[in-house]
């Protein structure tokens, strides 16, 4: 509820760059968007070196897929929020929609009717996307980061015979000791096992190979 | 759309009610084209024929709107209407307009947030009415506001706008309550115990049509006092002020581009030749007026184009101006609807509206102004009375 708010309240805010061949469609969008009060620029052909900030793009996709609109998203280090514009509903136009990953369409012709709405759900979508890729990688860290602890303390308690709970308070006294977050002193420790577990294995093997050596 | 012949007149359709919620005024819009129409004629019309005006009524039904549009529309003389008062109306004849590139002019104030190249809109929007009325509010009586509208899309929209900027300026909406077109007197009753308990510094209704004075009355006669706890307003006039009287309507606000007592030499002139077409002023109203410049606008964009063709009278309408009763009114080329002025007026014990504060200056319609600032309209200078 507040998002949706919020993408109707930030409108005039954005900065929207319009990548269509110059005709009465772009003109037409131009205006709208002018009215609609958005921070509007139509560049064509699409520029060749990263543009300043934009937060959505209207992009021309047609039938067959465009050199020149990819090489441009390409540049752009933060994906802008992508509305494609699309005079046809054929399967190779459709596969193209589906190809850029646009968070919306306006079909062609264009009317002022509808360009507010496919901006706002463009938005949504996007911004959606943007906050469950977040979410994501918050969790996949997460996760990862107590598999970490879990293994760091098992390290501990079989080699210091003590309880998972004291295991979890030294990692987390070496974290404070060492102004370290308690994965990384986790990952230290599990890297220095590592570590003489393979000293160990390796001197062992090495041994078997100098016996051999011998025997030879 | 049809070539003219020299001896026949300009044909357009004239789509107000005169019977149903909304016929007070839309009575009143019609009266302010049929005397622009006269006194293009009476001038001679336009390349020597005259404008003759098809009048059809509604019945303040929506549907019926689209039906009469069609209608209208089917014909070869016609393309040209002037009409609809409640947006509800407006979405049902625009996509027959649009369908045959034909021409709306739509003489009402409105909630924003559209644009057709087939429409001319001659009506205050929000950032024209709603952000000066709520400032005038918040500084006079207070930030305490209680919303009471009709249950359709102006009223919703238009609460939105009112609530943004309240909330901006540090107020407060303590309840917004909705209650039918149809609303009689009975229906208020409940609406006015909550307002007596709640004691809001002021109402904001967007209440309209008949409900407007039932409205009124239902709160003078349950005690409430205008000049104390007043009733504002973007849509209650100077006829509906009329039908309700004034003892129910002292005090009470409204905010438009123009009011009946202006005191300009054009809307004496208006004035003079209205009361001689219709025979009194009761029925002038701000809707009325926009009716009437509408009208004329019209007609000096058909004295250069000699077409009612939709497309080249887009060009010359564009930018175009006319002095009307409310001073001088602009088309804004950018987005079709009209430069107004914009005043704050209360009504006195006697039943007229006067002019408390007003823009020196007309304003420039936004209509897609999402999240209106309150400064945004303190860049026009204000007078105050």
């Amino acid at each position: 509820m507040m998002d949706n708010e919020d993408i109707i309240q930030k409108l005039r805010g954005l900065n929207v760059l319009v990548l269509h061949p110059r005709d009465g469609d772009a003109e037409e969008l131009m205006q709208q968007l002018n009215r609609i009060g958005c921070r509007t620029q139509a560049v064509w052909p699409p520029p060749r070196v990263a543009t300043e900030k934009v937060d959505i793009a209207f992009v021309e996709v047609r039938e067959k897929p465009s050199q020149v609109i990819g090489d441009f998203l390409g540049l752009t280090s933060e994906r802008p929020t992508l509305i494609g514009l699309a005079g046809y509903e054929s399967p190779s136009v459709l596969q193209n929609l589906i190809d850029l990953q646009v968070d919306g369409v306006l079909p062609k012709p264009v009317r002022p009717y509808g360009v507010l709405s496919s901006i706002v759900i463009a938005r949504r979508v996007w911004q959606e996307g943007r906050a469950n890729q977040k979410l994501i990688a918050k969790l996949k860290s997460k996760v990862e980061n107590s598999q970490k602890l879990n293994e760091a303390k098992m390290v501990l308690m079989r080699l210091h015979g003590i309880d998972e709970d004291r295991a979890y308070r030294a990692i987390r006294q070496q974290a404070m000791a060492l102004r370290k977050t308690v994965t990384e002193v986790a990952q230290s420790i599990i890297e220095s096992n590592a570590l003489l577990h393979n000293v160990v294995m390796d001197s062992q093997s090495d041994g078997d190979d100098s016996r051999s050596a011998d025997s030879g | 759309m049809a070539k003219p012949t020299v001896d026949r007149p300009w044909t357009v359709g004239v789509l107000f009610s005169q019977t149903g919620v909304t016929a007070i005024i839309e009575q009143s819009q019609l009266n302010g084209a049929l005397l622009a129409i006269d006194e293009i004629n009476e001038a001679g019309g336009i390349e020597g024929r005259p404008i003759e005006p098809v009048i059809l009524d509604p019945r303040s039904d929506p549907q019926r709107y689209r039906e009469l549009a069609e209608e209208l529309l089917a014909g070869e003389d016609i393309n040209v209407l002037f009409g609809c008062y409640m947006s509800s109306s407006r979405k049902e004849v625009l996509p027959v307009v649009e369908r045959q590139n034909a021409f709306l002019f739509y003489p009402t104030l409105y909630e924003g947030f559209e644009y057709s190249p087939n429409v001319i809109y001659g009506g205050a929007a929000p950032n024209q009415n709603s952000l000066p009325l709520a400032s005038y509010l918040m500084e006079n009586y207070g930030g305490r506001f209680y919303f009471v509208g009709s249950d359709y899309i102006y009223p919703r929209e238009s609460n939105r706008v009112m609530r943004n900027i309240v909330r901006q300026g540090g107020g407060e909406v303590v309840a917004e309550e909705y209650v039918d077109l149809q609303a009689g007197p009975k229906d208020f009753q409940w609406i006015l115990e909550d307002i007596e308990r709640r004691a809001p510094d002021v109402i904001f209704s967007t209440v309209v049509g008949t409900g407007t004075v039932n409205f009124y009355r239902a709160y003078h006669e349950s005690g409430g006092d205008g000049r104390v706890r007043p009733i504002a307003s973007l849509t209650t006039n100077e006829a509906e002020v009329a039908a309700m009287g004034a003892a129910a309507a002292a005090g009470h606000i409204t905010a438009a581009p123009y009011f009946r007592r202006l005191d300009t030499e054009a809307n004496a002139s208006f004035l003079r030749r209205y009361h001689a077409r219709f025979g009194e002023t009761d029925t002038v109203t701000s809707c009325c007026e926009a009716a009437y410049f509408q009208v004329h606008l019209f007609a000096n964009a058909l004295r250069l184009t000699g077409t009612t063709s939709a497309d080249p009278l887009r060009r010359v309408l564009r930018g175009a101006e006319f002095e009307a009763p409310q001073g001088r009114v602009k088309i804004d080329p950018d987005n079709n609807h009209t430069y107004l002025q914009s005043r704050i007026a209360r009504v006195d014990e006697e039943g007229e509206y006067v002019v408390e504060r007003e823009a020196t200056r007309p304003i420039k319609p936004d209509p897609y102004l999402a999240v209106p600032a309150l400064n945004d309209w303190a860049n026009v200078p204000i007078r105050k009375e």
